[in-house]
């Protein structure tokens, strides 16, 4: 058959079409994405737009802590720039939380796929122990673990994963024992394919749906997780501003300067929340 | 039923010897020897020696785990209450009894004695906790579900959404902002001693309402799709057709169906409110288990975080427990094998 289309227009059909696919439909979900978006931005462009370098401390401001023309959001007690810090802290979530997400995400896909598609003693195996580590409060589990084996984005990162790929294997497990009863899984292992490319080419991309949307999910419960550690005391180390720490620093000064720790927490909610309108909106996408 | 039941006890001992053994592993493994760590980092070599043997620490990883239990359930003497280690360390209740913890470090006391109080602050945040959370969440889930694909229940839906994205510490901070900065209503912290400007119920007013808000959204949003669910179900339509109020399908048909999921979920979510106390605690300076263990946490206090930790397993198995029977007590379709 020949191509009788204009090839610039259909280029330009593909372009949009490419974009409508991955653009979400739902309000919320174009709502959060620009959340997320925005903030990544902001991560980015965090040397650049920041007035200030966020650890530097501006004595003449000590004077006068509160929002000001020279200090937008006020400083917090040692002259930081509370801007500033904002905008270099969405630097230290948003490069543990991707990596977090992306290592939980990987390992909770793995056990969740050979759960789902071996079944006998190495699905019994994963689910026991999947069930063990759920049994635990999981912020019970990141302080034990965190508080022994050390703050460091290393184990922020183990504890995330540990903590959460049960849960993510648990959905991907069931989705697994769903799709693999589908003819085309049958045909790929009747033509001889290997088990990982049926696994992570013939049965993952049909899952993704879902998948998406509850990594959507994990992704703000990671930014919790980041910013609570930090609160706590257990998140990366100072003197590197991250909103978690920035809170906890200040919460102690709320009844006399509110606005230290409450820009910071406004911050962590705002991302949050654009990682849970998008997890919504993708659901009611499908 | 009692099959079930007894059935699930079984499952629910062997999960708590495989899950208190990694307890125990997590917490040995930390950095610095078990006893360095115990004698803090002055302690002379023979010092250490001594402890090492005393304590067994030579011992496989599972022998020592086996010893912890045996003190656990009172079988053996806490090598730690030995007087000849100077330690300074005497339990009123003897050497050997059930349920001995063993010794909180940081605090130079037997770790039921460092607990009592604490255990009993959470409790009580816990349990106010509860009586704000289960009333509203039902409240806003029923009236959104029973108004599904309204512009009510948009509007639901979303609050619901957006206060469970906000973390516990944020909400605290806001709440803080708004009613001890600016209207000067409440106390800013909780160290549940009554002064004479705050009573103790004042001061449990924001841990509570940060607990609430952490967790209401959450429930609220299952109870609404459960009762949204059951709305579509064939004998609503024919209740409609028969020519019942709405008002009457909806509290006399659909809440007796459509509870039956959430109430299961408000049993877990006690479990997640464990975690939740722990921040909650620590913006309030709340003098609860949350706190302490953060506090033992970062001391080390190996003997307490066990503990503690245990304690949360111990509630976790119990909600799970009551969640699956209270599953199949109200849902009589649910068939046991």
């Amino acid at each position: 058959m020949m191509h009788t289309r204009d090839p610039h227009k259909s280029a330009a059909a593909a372009n949009r079409r490419l974009w409508r696919h991955f653009w979400p439909k739902t309000v919320s979900a174009r709502f959060g994405i620009s959340l997320i978006l925005f903030w990544i931005a902001v991560a980015m462009l965090a040397p650049w737009i920041s007035p200030y370098p966020p650890n530097a401390q501006d004595m003449d401001a000590l004077s006068n802590l509160g929002p000001s023309a020279t200090h937008w959001l006020g400083t917090d007690l040692l002259g930081r720039d509370i801007l500033s810090r904002i905008l270099w802290g969405a630097r230290t979530t948003l490069i543990v939380v991707p990596i977090a997400t992306a290592s939980a995400f990987g390992a909770g896909t793995a056990i969740g796929l050979a759960s789902g598609y071996f079944g006998g003693i190495i699905d019994r195996a994963i689910s026991g122990l999947s069930d063990i580590i759920l049994s635990f409060p999981t912020l019970i589990l990141y302080i034990v673990l965190i508080t022994s084996i050390g703050p460091s984005l290393v184990n922020i990162v183990i504890a995330i994963t540990l903590a959460s790929a049960p849960s993510i294997g648990r959905i991907v497990r069931g989705l697994t024992l769903e799709l693999r009863t589908h003819g085309y899984v049958a045909a790929a292992e009747m033509r001889g394919e290997s088990v990982l490319f049926t696994l992570f080419l013939e049965i993952l991309p049909n899952a993704r749906g879902p998948l998406l949307a509850d990594l959507s999910m994990r992704a703000g419960l990671a930014v919790v997780t980041v910013g609570t550690l930090g609160f706590l005391g257990l998140g990366l180390p100072p003197p590197d501003p991250d909103w978690g720490s920035m809170v906890a620093e200040n919460v102690t000064m709320i009844p006399v300067y509110p606005y230290m720790a409450l820009f910071p927490g406004l911050a962590m909610c705002s991302l949050v929340i654009g990682f849970s309108m998008l997890a919504d909106g993708l659901e009611e996408d499908q | 039923m009692l099959a079930f039941a007894l059935r699930r006890l079984t499952q629910l001992l062997v999960t708590a010897i495989i899950s208190s053994f990694l307890l125990f592993v997590v917490t040995e493994f930390s950095p610095g020897t078990v006893s360095r760590q115990i004698l803090g980092p002055y302690a002379l070599p023979n010092q250490v020696a001594l402890l090492d043997q005393k304590l067994g620490l030579s011992q496989s990883l599972p022998q020592r785990y086996v010893n912890w239990l045996s003190v656990l359930v009172g079988l053996k003497a806490n090598p730690l209450g030995d007087p000849s280690l100077k330690l300074d360390l005497s339990d009123s209740r003897g050497d050997r009894y059930f349920g001995n913890f063993g010794y909180s470090l940081m605090f130079k006391q037997p770790v039921r004695d460092v607990l009592a109080g604490p255990l009993e602050n959470s409790a009580l945040l816990g349990a106010v906790a509860m009586a704000f959370i289960v009333p509203l969440s039902l409240l806003i889930g029923i009236l959104a579900g029973a108004n599904a694909g309204t512009q009510l229940d948009r509007l639901l839906s979303t609050g619901c959404l957006i206060v469970t994205s906000i973390p516990e510490y944020a909400a605290g901070v806001i709440l803080l902002t708004i009613f001890v900065s600016y209207l000067n209503w409440l106390p800013g912290t909780s160290p549940l001693l009554a002064t004479e400007q705050w009573s103790i119920a004042s001061q449990l007013v924001l841990p509570a309402a940060v607990l609430t808000l952490a967790t209401v959204g959450y429930v609220a949003r299952i109870v609404r799709a459960s009762m949204a669910d059951t709305m579509t179900k064939p004998y609503v339509r024919t209740a409609l057709l028969k020519g019942l109020t709405k008002r009457r399908i909806v509290t006399r048909h659909v809440i007796r169906n459509g509870m039956i999921p959430p109430m299961t979920v408000l049993l877990l979510q006690i479990n997640w409110l464990v975690g939740g106390v722990v921040v909650c605690e620590s913006i309030f300076a709340y003098p609860g288990v949350g706190r302490l263990l953060l506090q033992a946490g970062l001391f080390g206090d190996l003997a307490l975080v066990q503990t503690i930790t245990l304690l949360s397993l111990a509630i976790a198995a119990v909600t799970q427990l009551l969640a699956d029977i209270s599953y199949v007590a109200l849902n009589p379709r649910v068939r046991l094998t």
